[in-house]
């Protein structure tokens, strides 16, 4: 395994750990408006992924920031290419972060109400825009021979993109789901297992249309393998929510998430980002690769923050294990 | 800097021409982009300091560098001298806010101390405000003391404002290069990303930034004007550690709710 591919390996892993992790942040915020009934259970949902959310975004800085070390030229077509899409995500993020932190910051039902809303929509946007992104990635966009995009914003808003959107979306409503039935106490968990059988059928249909048109637009055996395990997490996943397993349950939709970003990846490589103009104008493991010696530092450093990073994140897992009901919120402003 | 990026040395000082040993440049009076600057006042030899742990030895002018520059990758030299105004008074105002800030806080830590230095009656317990001691006996006059407490409140921006310049400083300076020698900035252009996106994209982060900064300044105050929470208590255990009274705490309200 040469080293560039090394790193489109682990390019694949760190997505793969955003989309475990904040998936299930996103659908957590999504539930905000779908699942709490009053203020204090919206709370309690805020306050399930409270000391965790900053820590899930670091995998997606990491997975920015190895892509544009490791693979420039893939960065530099993907981020000059998705423009608005990546914008809008970034103003999402940056809203969502805000407003999580803002929100309890004054006893105003209003002030309270607004930051509520934008939890909502910088939940959800980003949710769907992922899958909007990461669909086009694998398919391909029109790349000139100078490796430009040479599309506009609806080159990216095809069918199959917007089918990748919508299965995201209800795959990270799903993860989110059982996260809250794991983490919560009450009523709330109860309802949070009632959403998550309804969400987890509406997965079930668009993530197989989904991986189905994306196994066959470009995938392999290996992506074969991951798309029936993504499909097996799923249904397992809906029938330990089923049963009442609610670890379990997480665990198999976790295991979704992780075949499905699979099975992306897998149907991209070789290529990173495949040209729909010409397919020699592709973006290719090879030919988008920084120098050997940048990809050498890299790894070194790499091999050493990772286990770190691991651990830490861990250990906020495990500091925050206990879960949390409407007895648990304070009644004051802060 | 002077090795990597000779350029942004000599316009930080505004320096055109090589000099040795060469003057670290405090204030200057005049166009600093004509040319030829009327500097107002300066220190002999600190810069050759700055650049070479020596006072004496030459620092490459503007002029010089940009020739250099332009036989090494071609134009003219002109092409290679950065916004001069800009990376001057950029590099003094970073420093100029940044100093500002450490000897203010400088100040403060001395002024506020409660215990050392201190008179045993002038001493003040730890929950109290401290009067501003100039001396161990000898406290600040009220006037003052009420613009010393000011100044602490006015230069809280200060840190930020010194960072902003530095960053503006620092790439401006590199101009026209976006990675010095290898590429320059027109060539780091996304060619497929019009002016018109970038237009908006910069109005977005203008207006969201602007819109944040104005409720996270409204949100300090409103909590520097309640104080400090006085009324609450550290737990009495620890409610992660399993106890025989674990149980008990299991229903309490977290200490901190977002």
């Amino acid at each position: 395994m040469s080293l560039p591919d090394v790193w489109f390996v682990l390019i694949a892993v760190l997505w793969t750990g955003y989309f475990f992790l904040e998936g299930f942040d996103f659908g957590v915020g999504i539930l905000t408006k779908l699942l709490a009934r009053n203020e204090p259970e919206r709370r309690v949902l805020i306050n399930t992924i409270g000391p965790v959310w900053d820590g899930n975004e670091v995998w997606l800085l990491t997975a920015g920031g190895a892509t544009f070390a490791a693979f420039p030229d893939w960065y530099a077509t993907l981020f000059s290419g998705f423009y608005f899409p990546l914008l809008a995500i970034l103003v999402c993020l940056i809203l969502r972060v805000v407003a999580f932190e803002y929100r309890a910051k004054r006893d105003d039902a209003a002030w309270k109400r607004n930051w509520e809303a934008v939890i909502f929509w910088t939940s959800l946007l980003p949710a769907f825009l992922w899958g909007v992104a990461f669909a086009n990635i694998v398919h391909g966009v029109p790349i000139d021979q100078q490796k430009n995009f040479t599309g506009n914003l609806l080159t990216l808003l095809n069918p199959y993109a917007l089918l990748g959107g919508c299965t995201t979306l209800a795959l990270f409503t799903f993860h989110g789901s059982l996260f809250t039935a794991l983490k919560t106490l009450g009523g709330i968990r109860e309802r949070a297992r009632t959403t998550a059988t309804w969400s987890g059928l509406v997965t079930a249909v668009l993530a197989l249309a989904f991986l189905l048109w994306t196994q066959a637009d470009r995938g392999d055996n290996w992506s074969l393998v991951t798309l029936l395990l993504a499909v097996a997490g799923l249904l397992a996943a809906l029938g330990c929510n089923l049963g009442g397993r609610e670890g379990w349950a997480f665990i198999c939709s976790g295991v979704t998430v992780v075949a499905a970003v699979a099975t992306l990846f897998l149907a991209l490589f070789p290529d990173v980002m495949p040209s729909t103009t010409d397919p020699a104008f592709s973006l290719t493991v090879s030919n988008a690769a920084s120098a050997h010696y940048s990809l050498t530092i890299m790894t070194w450093v790499a091999g050493f923050a990772t286990p770190l990073v691991l651990l830490y994140q861990g250990w906020t897992y495990w500091v925050f294990r206990r879960r949390i009901g409407v007895q648990h919120i304070p009644t004051t402003a802060h | 800097m002077f090795e990597q990026q000779p350029m942004k040395m000599a316009s930080a000082e505004a320096l055109w021409e090589t000099a040795a040993p060469a003057p670290f440049s405090v204030f200057a009076i005049g166009d600093v982009s004509k040319g030829d600057n009327s500097v107002e006042l300066s220190i002999p030899g600190l810069l050759s300091f700055l650049a070479h742990s020596n006072f004496t030895e030459a620092v490459p002018g503007i002029n010089n560098v940009a020739a250099a520059e332009a036989a090494r990758y071609g134009g003219k030299p002109a092409d290679y001298i950065p916004n001069i105004f800009v990376t001057f008074w950029g590099f003094r105002l970073m420093i100029g806010f940044g100093m500002t800030s450490f000897v203010c806080g400088a100040a403060g830590l001395w002024l506020t101390r409660k215990k050392r230095w201190l008179a045993p009656e002038r001493r003040t317990g730890e929950d109290e405000v401290p009067p501003l001691m100039l001396t161990r006996n000898r406290e600040l006059s009220p006037f003052l003391t009420k613009w010393g407490w000011r100044c602490g409140i006015l230069t809280l921006g200060f840190p930020l404002v010194a960072n902003s310049f530095g960053w503006i400083f620092t790439e401006m300076g590199r101009q026209p290069w976006a990675v010095y020698g290898l590429m320059k900035t027109s060539s780091a252009v996304s060619p497929n990303v019009s002016v018109t996106v970038q237009i908006i994209a910069l109005s977005v982060f203008i207006a969201l930034y602007t819109v944040l900064a104005v409720v996270e300044v409204k949100l300090m105050v409103k909590y520097a004007k309640a104080g400090p929470v006085t009324s609450e208590q550290p737990p009495a255990k620890d409610p992660t550690l399993r106890g025989p009274d674990a149980d008990a705490d299991a229903d309490k309200p977290l200490a901190f709710a977002y």
